[in-house]
């Protein structure tokens, strides 16, 4: 091509990649705010992302009362500062205190800082290069703080001793065996399939027992009803309890006459005076006697109070409406 | 409304798709007509099928493999493209093959990014592999030392069969490895000899920009690590006290400084690179003088240190700037990747990454920009260097293996929390 078409074209061009730059530039920017949204929009769907689990205050003071629940993510320091990763402000415990990581098999490790002195289910550790692995329900003590570890789901069988874990059967005579086929290896979730895989089959075995004495119908019984009746019992009706309420002959049924004299029993027997809403007094007010008292009101009760309220009810209502 | 045509409609709407294609576009036109410009160009016209090839198999196809972050991916393959076109169109000004040959070392940065991509997500124990790491990065950055070529007034080159390397910027890599693990295991000794180790060798090689990039990472990672704010600052106000002894005590940086202030006392000799940098740039003007057209070529080591120039002088200063636009998302994204990272060894190696490049912008830009003395760094993804692009590539790759694992971690704690144990929708175990 020649140099003066070229640069005739290449100058044209200019604007079409800045054009196409403007629009990188903006899609870029737009997927990139798109995205936090839509990032954080899902973390609020999942308010336990990112942490195992939480400390349970047991013993505290007025600042963290007992029973506050502390948040932990994989790994962090805990202290007495605001800026740590889990805020202790009690007593005892240094401005940043202990080291903390999350490990899948060995549960959450926990180092106390340089100087610092910490009880771990119940073992004392002092100093850097000190440290123990907690596991769920295992007790911590900083300072004047006693907390409890507790897992969150996924998590809490790490760190779990073996003599506490359920049997790992992972055989192919396994009755588990197809239920783990397949399963992700990290331990935890691992642990999780396994007690579900366990409870399953309790729940099978359990079914099983409970539908024992009444096995399917097959041809055993023949044409004989089902479940086979038996001879020594009577026949039983099962009545639901609401119609056992009523007689055939009630009497309710068939009301007498109103001008025969028994139908006054089956009048309803007010003992206690009716009550009227206000509104019904507009037609017959209360009248005074002759002390000039009213009589006491039937729904305000007698006390001064209330019969003052109803005086001046009458008084400027005239018991009646408001105007 | 079909399933299927529905289907089809999202994926046209993905943000994903609507800006690869749009760079697949822009590079695609550009190559397309740098290639007409005299003769027909086959080499041209290769590029402009290959180069969109590379960006597509980049961030559409490699995700297909792991989750990745694809607003990253497309951003340095974006600016890696952009390299290799602006190389090439000064290429058919000056006769020389850098922009062909800054796109085989693009290939071999994305092989580099998939290598520390799958580092990153698969190594569960770093323990073993940091040790190794560590001695081989020491013993790679001591060699110019005994081997080196001077280039550019630093020895930290070596020839190795004909081809020239710079292992600074291989080490990157292995620094931020080993300074992240170290940190991440709360051992400061191990971290200090082996920060201190790398820039006493390449303030021995006179690479006083790497130097600083090493310094100020490694000081900036600390703070990230332990919050401590007084010994950061003590740090930061060692290397300032250093930059003072540096300048009192050798000519060279005091005749750098000189030259910054005012290019123009030495126009015709150490201060014409700065010069013909920015009269390239005025030059330009807003919307440039065109690809392929101008002098750029005039400016001393055009096609590494003032590739921003060259870039400012063909497409205009609107361009420019929306290049630092796109340098600033990435950074924001590395920001964000790090954020949210569960381990503090991710975490901080994502911080360290972002840290580094932002710098290594920041360094070069500024020199170009005269905001600051001009240092011998490379514009990352976009200068001329096969090591330099395939170090940035493999720090991406740390950055992408980070945000890899993130999703995962989202998805497992997803499963978890909705109690999904269906095989198929259980997710990747999480990595340690």
């Amino acid at each position: 091509m020649p140099d003066e078409v070229y640069e005739v074209i290449a100058l044209a061009a200019r604007y079409w990649f800045l054009f196409l730059m403007i629009l990188i530039a903006w899609r870029s920017y737009r997927w990139y705010t798109r995205d936090r949204k839509k990032y954080k929009k899902r973390l609020k769907l999942l308010p336990d992302a990112g942490y195992i689990g939480e400390l349970v205050v047991t013993q505290g003071d007025d600042t963290v009362k007992k029973g506050t629940c502390l948040l932990v993510n994989r790994e962090g320091v805990l202290g007495y500062l605001r800026n740590n990763d889990v805020c202790l402000p009690i007593d005892g415990i240094a401005n940043r205190h202990l080291w903390y990581s999350f490990d899948d098999t060995d549960g959450l490790r926990v180092e106390p800082l340089r100087g610092r002195m910490i009880v771990a289910d119940g073992e004392e550790l002092i100093g850097k290069h000190k440290h123990a692995f907690l596991a769920h329900g295992s007790t911590l003590q900083v300072g004047q703080a006693k907390l409890r570890l507790r897992m969150f789901s996924g998590f809490e069988y790490a760190g779990e001793t073996n003599a506490t874990r359920m049997p790992l059967d992972e055989t192919e005579e396994s009755p588990i065996a197809d239920a783990l086929d397949g399963r992700p290896h990290t331990d935890p979730v691992r642990r999780m399939h396994e007690i579900a895989a366990w409870q399953a089959l309790d729940e099978e075995d359990a079914e099983d027992e409970a539908t024992m004495d009444f096995p399917e119908k097959d041809d055993t019984y023949g044409d004989e009803a089902y479940p086979p009746e038996r001879e020594d019992e009577p026949d039983r009706q099962f009545y639901p309890p609401e119609m056992d309420d009523m007689d055939e002959e009630d009497e309710y049924d068939d009301l007498p006459p109103a001008d025969d004299p028994a139908y006054a029993s089956y009048e309803p027997q007010h003992t206690h005076p009716v009550f009227y809403p206000p509104v019904m007094d507009d037609e017959d007010p209360p009248q005074p006697d002759e002390n000039g008292e009213y009589p006491p009101s039937m729904y305000v009760g007698n006390d001064e109070a209330e019969q003052a309220k109803r005086v001046l009810w009458d008084k400027y209502l005239k018991g009646g409406k408001r105007k | 409304m079909s399933r299927s045509s529905r289907y089809r409609r999202s994926l046209r709407k993905s943000p994903d798709r609507k800006l690869v294609s749009v760079i697949m576009l822009f590079f695609f036109s550009a190559f397309l007509l740098i290639a007409l410009k005299g003769e027909l160009h086959w080499q041209g016209f290769v590029l402009a099928a290959v180069v969109p090839a590379l960006i597509y198999i980049a961030t559409m196809w490699l995700p297909h493999f792991f989750p990745a972050d694809k607003l990253l991916l497309s951003i340095a393959n974006f600016l890696c493209a952009l390299g290799v076109l602006v190389l090439y169109s000064t290429d058919l000004i000056k006769g020389t093959n850098y922009g062909m040959q800054q796109a085989v070392y693009y290939g071999v940065g994305i092989l580099a990014m998939l290598v520390c991509i799958l580092l990153v997500r698969y190594i569960r124990y770093w323990r073993v592999f940091i040790y190794i790491i560590a001695v081989c990065a020491a013993g790679l950055i001591a060699l110019p030392l005994a081997f080196g070529t001077e280039i550019y007034g630093a020895t930290n080159w070596i020839v190795v069969g004909g081809i020239s390397m710079q292992p600074s910027e291989v080490v990157k890599i292995a620094f931020l490895l080993v300074l992240c693990y170290f940190m991440s295991q709360r051992r400061f000794w191990p971290w200090l000899v082996f920060a201190v180790l790398c820039m006493g060798v390449l303030m021995l090689q006179a690479d006083l920009g790497t130097a600083l990039i090493y310094y100020i990472t490694a000081v900036m990672l600390y703070y990230a690590s332990t919050g401590n704010l007084w010994v950061t600052g003590v740090g930061l106000l060692g290397g300032a006290g250093s930059a003072v002894f540096g300048y009192y005590k050798f000519a060279h940086v005091k005749r750098r400084i000189a030259i910054w202030r005012n290019p123009w006392l030495d126009y015709e000799d150490s201060g014409f690179q700065i010069a013909q940098m920015l009269m390239a740039i005025a030059s330009g003007g807003l919307f440039g003088l065109g690809l392929g057209l101008g002098t750029p070529t005039v400016i001393p080591v055009y096609h590494i240190d003032a590739i921003f120039a060259v870039i400012c002088e063909q497409f205009g200063i609107i361009f420019g700037a929306l290049i630092l636009i796109m340098y600033a998302i990435l950074i924001l994204r590395g920001a964000f990747i790090a954020h949210n990272a569960r381990r503090s060894f991710h975490g901080l190696l994502a911080m360290g990454v972002t840290i580094m490049l932002g710098l290594q912008t920041f360094v070069i830009i500024g020199g170009v920009l005269k905001l600051i003395p001009l240092t011998g760094v490379t514009m990352p993804f976009v200068s001329y260097g096969g090591t330099s692009l395939v170090s940035c590539m493999g720090l991406i790759g740390l950055l992408q293996g980070v945000a890899s694992v993130n999703q995962d971690d989202l998805k497992y704690d997803y499963e978890v929390s909705h109690n999904l144990h269906d095989e198929d929708s259980l997710p990747l175990a999480p990595l340690d």
